[in-house]
């Protein structure tokens, strides 16, 4: 036998009776301010919120971060400076002067600051860690309330990965001291662009 | 370093030598308590969400192996590879096998205490392989030798003078420069280039969801993923028990880990990993090592719902006055303590008698594990195999005698007040292991049956 089979059969052997799983539909339990939440819970979490107007404001907000001369790697379709498909035939030691890398998230959670962030999106897969610095940005229509409704509106299996980003990376290893930046990017900020 | 003790009773006796140091651990583990209070108070539904984590947990357990191949089909329909090990040993060959079919030299490895039990680094390394632990808190305990102290923070036994010395020996950093932050950076240096050089990443799972045949990772670092995706061999370790049916049912938890953990509202990352990078390959080991017969044991089962948080650990006033090593156990803590002596019960016999049952653990456990319950039947079950402490055989043995007749326990209560009173010197000594680390009670100067009976002749 297997242990394959060894492993199912003790299982089968040693498993409890049936417990069912009651599972009825699920309703969101709370609405209200998802903005001004999300905001708050990232900018606790070390991270920093905008809200921006419109795609004019996006765009000189693009504008603004290509002149510093800085490696950047702008993945937001459709505006000048695009240069995502580069990188996605890039050896992974290639990304690593990326200074600023800023892409599109999908959805965003107000309870937790989290955003959801799919591979076709990173353009490869180690872009947003990577990077020194982490730029998302997220339509206000995409925020939803927890995580239960987050899971209700994906499908988690259609991208080959997809990853929930909630800040800069950080530790608390020494003396449990807050250290924002660990081997991910040591800054992250959303760009909230407001719904027209 | 200090020289390791096998039982938790004593180790914990040299833990507390350095008394500033254990008030520090004390103080420091009840602080990310506190913090996990403050979000979990600040979440509605909190109680109702734990209630439904439980029962999920409950209800995979009792299909686990439908779940278990369910899952085993929807990743192979992925692409990936999935393994079954029956132990450690076994889990061990396979990860080799698949490193050296690879020509891998170099492996970074993100936090998993399923190859911590295993014993995977020393297997490695015994064959040649380099192994880098990343976790900033497991590399500088990997640095200095030790075992991590705690499974979600894995050096809080360590202050930031020995991790400056630490670094200044092994990464050239500057002499007694403590501060935190430049030290992280100090790592983050020397590990990117161990990401970017190694061939091939090991992460543990945090969850699995049957329905999608994928796994989720969660970090708060980056590092599971910086190596995973600069490599091009993903092998991930997991327990079978870490199995979930569903993908909505990752909403349940991934809301309490974090929450539960740090006080934190979700960890930076939680990454999904569904099919391996076009050129990359990705493994699954799924690894019994004693999980069948946990499951088997119908009062210790609960166990199996463990999502390894933590929270049991900084609440327990045991584990933060004696510190994680005193467990001599990949998990430490409450939780270690009943997994432990399902592995085996004569080298673990002393870890159930580590708590005082206080119930703490039971009451912040995510999942509802009746914790402090089942390190009670432990114990019963210790003594009943005669595999309890000497010292604990003696004296209960002794207590029954007592308890079972009136007149020795009349006569034992009339001596000890006598002894309290007149000779406390006898009580109050080495001898007497239950005058360490406490006083003794003030001796009233007569028994209750005394007073009654007095109280009777009065006539009141």
């Amino acid at each position: 036998m297997g242990s394959r089979e060894k492993i199912l059969s003790a299982i089968r052997q040693s498993k409890p009776e049936a417990v069912e799983l009651e599972t009825g539909p699920y309703t969101p339990e709370r609405t209200g301010d998802l903005v001004g939440s999300f905001a708050a819970t990232l900018e606790s979490i070390g991270g920093r919120c905008t809200v921006l107007d419109d795609r004019i404001a996006l765009e000189a907000f693009l504008a603004e971060e290509g002149q510093k001369g800085a490696r950047m790697v702008n993945g937001i379709k459709a505006t000048p400076g695009y240069n995502l498909e580069a990188v996605r035939s890039s050896e992974a030691r290639e990304l690593e002067s990326v200074q600023v890398a800023i892409l599109q998230g999908e959805l965003g959670v107000a309870e937790n600051g989290a955003i959801w962030v799919t591979e076709e999106a990173l353009g490869h897969r180690i872009l947003p860690f990577i990077t020194q610095g982490l730029v998302l940005v997220l339509a206000q229509s995409r925020i939803v309330a927890t995580m239960h409704d987050a899971y209700e509106q994906l499908a988690v299996d259609e991208p080959g990965y997809g990853v929930f980003i909630a800040g800069p990376s950080k530790t608390a290893d020494i003396e449990q001291s807050l250290v924002i930046g660990a081997h991910g990017p040591v800054a992250m900020q959303v760009l909230i662009l407001k719904d027209q | 370093m200090m020289p390791i003790v096998k039982e938790h009773s004593p180790a914990a006796e040299q833990f507390l030598q350095d008394a500033k140091r254990a008030r520090w651990h004390d103080e420091t583990l009840w602080f990310v308590r506190a913090k996990r209070d403050k979000a979990a108070h600040s979440l509605p539904g909190w109680e109702a969400l734990r209630e439904q984590a439980s029962r999920i947990k409950a209800h995979t357990l009792s299909r686990l192996d439908d779940y278990l191949v369910e899952f085993e089909t929807r990743a192979q329909e992925n692409g990936v590879r999935v393994h079954w090990a029956v132990d450690g040993e076994e889990h061990n060959r396979i990860v080799h096998a698949l490193l050296k079919a690879n020509g891998v030299k170099a492996v970074v490895k993100s936090k998993s205490m399923l190859t911590e039990e295993c014993g995977l680094n020393h297997y490695l390394r015994d064959k040649g392989i380099e192994v880098v632990d990343t976790d900033l808190g497991e590399y500088i305990v990997q640095l200095r030798e030790e075992q991590p102290s705690h499974i979600v923070l894995p050096a809080i036994h360590l202050k930031k003078e020995e991790v400056s010395a630490t670094f200044h020996q092994h990464l050239h950093t500057e002499k007694g420069n403590n501060d935190a932050t430049y030290l992280t950076r100090a790592a983050r240096k020397v590990l990117r280039d161990k990401f970017l050089s190694a061939d091939a990443a090991i992460t543990g799972v945090n969850f699995a969801v049957a329905q999608t045949g994928g796994i989720v990772v969660c970090t708060n670092e980056g590092n599971a993923d910086m190596g995973v995706h600069a490599a091009k061999l993903h092998i991930a370790s997991m327990g079978i028990e870490k199995i979930i049916p569903k993908a909505s049912h990752l909403g349940v938890f991934l809301r309490l880990l974090a929450r539960s953990a740090t006080g934190q509202p979700i960890t930076t990352y939680s990454s999904h990993f569904h099919r391996p990078a076009p050129g990359q390959q990705l493994h699954v080991v799924l690894v019994d090592n004693g999980r069948t017969r946990q499951l088997a044991r119908e009062e210790f089962r609960n166990s199996l719902k463990c999502i390894r948080c933590g929270a049991c650990f900084n609440t327990c006033p045991v584990y933060r006055r004696s510190g994680g090593h005193s467990y001599h156990n990949s998990v430490a803590g409450p939780i270690g303590s009943i997994l432990a002596p399902n592995g085996d019960m004569r080298a673990n016999a002393d870890l159930p008698f580590a708590s005082t049952l206080c119930g703490s653990c039971t009451h912040v456990c995510p999942v509802k594990i009746n914790i402090h319950e089942q390190l009670w039947t432990w114990r019963q079950i210790l003594m009943k195999e005669g595999l309890a402490p000497a010292s604990k055989k003696i004296g209960i043995r002794l207590m029954a005698g007592v308890l079972s007749s009136p007149a020795l326990y009349r006569m034992g209560g009339k001596m000890a007040r006598w002894v309290l009173h007149v000779a406390p010197s006898m009580a109050k000594n080495r001898l007497n292991p239950w005058f360490k680390q406490r006083e003794m009670p003030e001796a009233p100067k007569e028994s209750f049956i005394e007073w009654y009976q007095k109280r009777g002749k009065n006539g009141k």
